[in-house]
């Protein structure tokens, strides 16, 4: 028996170096290509918060999707696991709908309904369980978990996608967040989960590479939804939900604020008055129209203008401590299993 | 310092949560023990009203721990 633990544990060993190594190296040697391609085709946007407003290219979300994608697939074709299947169709349905607003501007309403197909996969696939963790227990909702997941995937999506404002956050926030929830999956969920969550952290990182301030390419909303809803989809496939909303809780928060504010889903290039503002040694500052929304940014703000450089260090802070309140909740969890 | 408060806040907001886990695990998982009922449809939808009823009360508390923390930082 200790015989065939052993080889079991150097065959998923085995697989999960195959599986980072093939998304973080189509991702880390494919995006300079990408970076040169989109620049020369002008799929650039302008960055507003540096002088000059230099044109950087987008979409990442393809060459991520080609990774994430070619690596689950080897995974799905070792091992043969649905799960993996689900969670793979949902990153493709996130990616689907983020290429279609990254291509053609969509009203606010679009991403959260069209997301609402990505429950779809691991409902049909059957990736999810009966019992939602709720770190004191697990309680048995068969019923109540399938509209469940219709929220879900929908929410991490939009989440992921509305805390892509400066460089490299969105890219960051995943990677912080992926540390205790794949941690809580292997714990509490199960191991084919947590393979295929390693594609997510490998490919992230190395698009990190890139993204980071100053970023070389934006990953669009095909880039941030994919992230977003390969991030729901293994928190609900791994039963870690209610962890990894506390490793989100920065990005949570900040659409939190935004929702409380407008009162309606609204897209942020649709808002009138701006929550921040940029002032003429390009720092931001935060606005003080009431008529603005209240987001983490202009929160961060609210003692005085900063740097695009010293925000981010401050949501990585920010996201860092969101990680250390996920790993004491998964030792609280682990008390109680 | 601004980021001392939003620490702030992500802790009320992590207490919160964790609460919410608690009462849900306490008094809605067990509750066709508790009142008897056996039919999973029932006890489904009386759940379901409950943690809906639960997520909007922390929604307004959080809204209102939001108004407050939004007047006394950005003074709008």
């Amino acid at each position: 028996m200790i015989v065939v633990d052993s080889i079991s544990d150097t065959f998923y060993l085995i697989i999960a170096i195959i599986v980072s190594l093939v998304s973080f190296g189509i991702i880390f040697f494919l995006m300079p290509k990408s970076i040169k391609s989109l620049n020369s085709k002008g799929q650039v946007v302008k960055d507003y918060h540096k002088p000059g407003k230099p044109d950087i290219p987008r979409p990442a979300g393809p060459v991520l999707l080609l990774g994430i994608a070619s690596a689950e697939v080897i995974l799905y074709i070792l091992t043969l696991n649905d799960t993996v299947l689900a969670i793979l169709l949902t990153t493709v349905i996130g990616f689907i709908v983020g290429i279609v607003d990254d291509r053609k501007i969509m009203p606010g309403w679009f991403k959260p309904l069209a997301l609402v197909a990505g429950a779809i996969p691991i409902i049909l696939l059957g990736a999810h369980g009966n019992y939602l963790n709720l770190v004191f227990g697990s309680a048995f909702i068969p019923i109540l978990y399938i509209p469940l997941i219709f929220v879900i995937i929908p929410v991490v999506g939009n989440t992921i996608n509305s805390i892509d404002v400066l460089n490299g956050v969105a890219s960051s926030s995943v990677i912080i967040a992926l540390i205790p929830t794949l941690i809580s999956v292997l714990l509490f969920g199960n191991v084919y989960v947590f393979l295929a969550g390693l594609p997510l952290l490998a490919g992230t990182l190395a698009f990190y590479k890139y993204h980071k301030y100053p970023s070389r390419i934006f990953p669009g909303d095909s880039g941030t939804l994919l992230m977003g809803t390969m991030l729901g989809a293994i928190a609900i496939a791994g039963k870690s939900e209610i962890i990894a909303v506390i490793a989100l809780l920065p990005a949570v928060m900040n659409s939190f604020l935004f929702l409380s504010s407008m009162k309606k889903i609204v897209e942020h290039r649709e808002v009138k008055a701006r929550p921040t503002m940029l002032t003429d040694d390009f720092k931001l500052m935060a606005s003080k129209d009431k008529r603005a929304p209240v987001t983490l940014l202009r929160l961060i703000l609210a003692d005085g203008p900063l740097t695009e450089k010293e925000i981010i260090k401050q949501v990585t802070k920010l996201a860092i401590f969101c990680s250390a309140l996920a790993f004491i909740s998964i030792y609280i969890q682990s008390l109680f299993v | 310092m601004a980021i001392l408060g939003l620490f702030g806040f992500i802790v009320v907001m992590w207490t919160i949560v964790l609460s919410a886990c608690g009462f849900l695990i306490i008094f809605v998982a067990p509750l066709d023990s508790l009142l008897g009922i056996h039919n999973r449809v029932i006890t489904s939808l009386i759940q379901a009203l409950i943690a809906i009823l639960l997520v909007i009360g922390l929604v307004m508390v959080l809204d209102r721990i939001k108004k407050l923390y939004t007047l006394s930082k950005l003074k709008i």
